[in-house]
């Protein structure tokens, strides 16, 4: 399992679109075990595929993406997505849960395709993240949620699995101040205690600035990057 | 290994045959859903979708129970005038239709028919290994029920002795079925005709005393007023079966020269082959013509096969238009969630379970409906039934039996063996482009 980050080494790395124009270009990216880094830039300057390749989501990829030893570009599908499962966890903007199942069933939600062994794990940890959050296990559906709950369900979610990598596109975003505040404080405690390496795309200045390393992508460059 | 099917029990053979079919849906969802514990999402699914859900489940109900309806009304059809015409093991008859007397004398439906005259009858009553030899006389109706004329014994075989209160004695007395509205004690007032054509009064102030009603055959012959033979002929001023010395005899022997003729003469012989031997006796003489009630039916059953073949194919065009339909409605469903599958994927769920979220949900609503259709279709069956009974006095019992289960099953193999199709599509959507919605 997880646990411990791993860390990131990204070595030019492009993102094609589908008529072949280059959608990003990271020539290099570096980011140790455990590190926090925060990707900001304009609306679709390619923050948020630069969160889906580093996922291994990403098609029309080249370049090398590493987390530790395991170089996404070079697994086919079904590794990338077996990798996906035991080492990250992500977080969407919109929340994306399923709206008939309840918080906790939401938070355990990969109890239903890992190793049986793995599921009572997973509860737990789910079952924890929520009470640690502030949120009602049972008993209600995702409607009756407020964007504050849900948003924390989604993180529950994406820790649930004790992944060792956490992306999070806007985590913040449809939070107002004080939800948002609350749930960065509580992503990040996590986060430190864990040991987890987090990237979040955001323009949330006040997430970015709790971030070991934020750097700026505009029209799909990486224009800055500063420690 | 056709010998070794052949060798095994009837019942073996359905519970293998159902088996086989369910062995497609079994072994494609052990492979699929194997290590994964997809339904509390395919239930939140269905409960999110319940509209559409509950719609298609009742439309592949109504089609599978339909389709299963027929089938299981048409194999009682069948049984039920099979059985109707089990007494009746041998009809000679004047040379004509055949199906017409078997119509006329069975089930007693109205027809105009030549007579046997009074040698040939005795010449049939009298051949080697006739048990009994009962003449019918129909024409007679009271309140719209057949009064038909004949002997005891043929009573007494009809209902195999099963006879409440007692025979006729005299030629004013009469037994009716088990279905007849007239009582023990009421008295009967027989109607010249049947149907459209009836005279009431024509008989004058004849009138018979119901003093039996017999145990329920099946058959017709349920609502019929029995009488002694001799008492149609006298009130019709017929010749009364007998000579004038002994004028109060009832049933054979008959005098044939006091014989007014009969349109069907119903025979039981000693064995079976000897009714073979009867058959080939009166069979195309020129005076008669001798035939076997349940090979003419066989005859009718084979031209109802092709009717039988002809709405099983629309059955199954009907089943396959709503499993079509469905999977279609299923597909666009499939299109609104398709961001929630996609979610799944990048949270790194297998590609499998996206396909066994999307097999298992068809699925669910397939076989959900067939096992329903089994229960419209025991009921279509039952009302069909009831409805054929009342109007034809054949005791119709239609029943689910594994014909209908065979098929209920095969529909939701081959249904949910088609949704393959559709949750391998599912898989195959991009997931970014499906995430970023």
């Amino acid at each position: 399992m997880g646990g411990e980050g791993l860390p990131l080494a990204i070595e030019d790395l492009e993102v094609r679109s589908t008529d072949g124009r280059v959608l990003l270009s990271v020539p290099r990216l570096e980011l140790p075990a455990g590190g926090t880094l925060g990707i900001r830039g304009p609306s679709g300057a390619g923050k948020s595929t630069l969160l889906f390749a580093l996922a291994g989501l990403q098609d029309r990829m080249t370049g090398r993406i590493r987390w530790g030893d395991t170089d996404l570009g070079a697994l086919r599908s079904g590794p990338r997505t077996a990798f996906r499962a035991l080492h990250v966890g992500i977080v969407f903007q919109d929340f994306l849960l399923f709206e008939e199942l309840g918080p906790l069933a939401n938070a355990s939600l990969a109890a239903m395709y890992r190793p049986r062994a793995e599921r009572p794990g997973i509860r737990d940890r789910a079952r924890r993240l929520l009470r640690r959050f502030g949120v009602d296990e049972d008993g209600r559906t995702v409607p009756t949620l407020s964007g504050g709950e849900r948003q924390r369900v989604a993180v529950a979610r994406a820790m649930s699995g004790d992944a060792a990598i956490l992306l999070a596109d806007e985590p913040t975003a449809n939070l107002d101040r004080d939800t948002g505040e609350r749930l960065l404080a509580d992503l990040l405690a996590r986060v430190r205690e864990n040991g987890t390496t987090l990237v979040a795309v955001s323009h949330d200045d006040r997430l970015l600035a709790r971030m070991d390393r934020v750097v700026k992508i505009v029209d799909g460059q990486m224009v800055s990057a500063h420690a | 290994m056709r010998d070794l099917w052949d060798g095994l029990s009837v019942g073996t053979q359905d519970i293998l045959t159902a088996i086989a079919l369910a062995l497609p849906i079994l072994i494609v969802g052990f492979v699929i859903l194997r290590g994964f514990a997809p339904w509390p999402l395919i239930r939140a699914l269905a409960a999110r979708f319940r509209l559409p859900v509950v719609l298609f489940v009742l439309l592949v109900a109504v089609s599978v129970g339909t389709g299963l309806g027929l089938v299981a009304q048409e194999r009682a059809l069948r049984h039920g005038t099979a059985q109707a015409a089990d007494k009746f093991d041998l009809v000679v008859a004047a040379p004509g239709s055949e199906i017409t007397m078997l119509m006329a004398a069975v089930f007693l439906q109205p027809s105009d028919v030549p007579l046997v005259d009074g040698p040939t009858f005795a010449e049939v009553a009298n051949a080697r290994d006739v048990d009994l030899a009962a003449p019918l006389a129909f024409g007679d109706s009271a309140d719209g029920a057949p009064v038909v004329g004949t002997i005891a014994d043929f009573v007494t075989h009809l209902t195999d002795g099963g006879i409440e209160g007692r025979m006729w004695q005299e030629t004013s007395e009469a037994v009716v079925g088990a279905a007849s509205p007239f009582a023990i004690g009421d008295t009967i007032v027989p109607a010249h005709g049947i149907g459209d054509a009836v005279e009431e009064g024509a008989h004058g102030d004849l009138s018979y005393t119901v003093i039996g009603r017999m145990a329920p055959t099946g058959s017709p012959w349920d609502r019929a007023v029995l009488v002694p033979v001799e008492a149609v002929w006298e009130a019709h001023g017929l010749a009364p079966g007998h000579a004038p010395d002994s004028p109060t005899q009832l049933g054979p022997p008959f005098d044939p020269d006091y014989f007014p003729g009969t349109p069907a003469i119903v025979i039981r012989a000693e064995n079976l082959a000897a009714n073979y031997g009867l058959r080939a006796q009166f069979q195309g003489t020129g005076e008669t013509m001798a035939f076997f009630p349940g090979a003419v039916l066989s005859q009718l059953y084979t031209i109802m096969g092709d009717v039988r073949q002809a709405m099983s194919v629309l059955s199954i065009v009907s089943q396959l238009l709503v499993a079509a339909s469905v999977l279609v409605g299923l597909y666009l469903l499939g299109r609104l969630i398709r961001r929630q599958l996609a979610l799944l994927r990048a949270l790194g769920a297998p590609a499998r379970f996206v396909f066994a979220v999307v097999w298992g949900f068809a699925t669910s609503i397939l076989v959900t409906g067939a096992i329903l259709g089994i229960g419209v279709g025991y009921g279509a069956a039952a009302v069909l039934s009831r409805i054929v009974s009342e109007r034809t006095d054949i005791l119709v019992e239609a029943g689910i039996g594994w014909t209908e289960i065979h098929l209920a099953i095969g529909f939701a193999s081959a249904a949910s063996m088609a949704a393959l199709i559709g949750a391998w599509g599912a898989t195959r959507v991009g997931i970014v482009g499906a995430l970023r919605g």
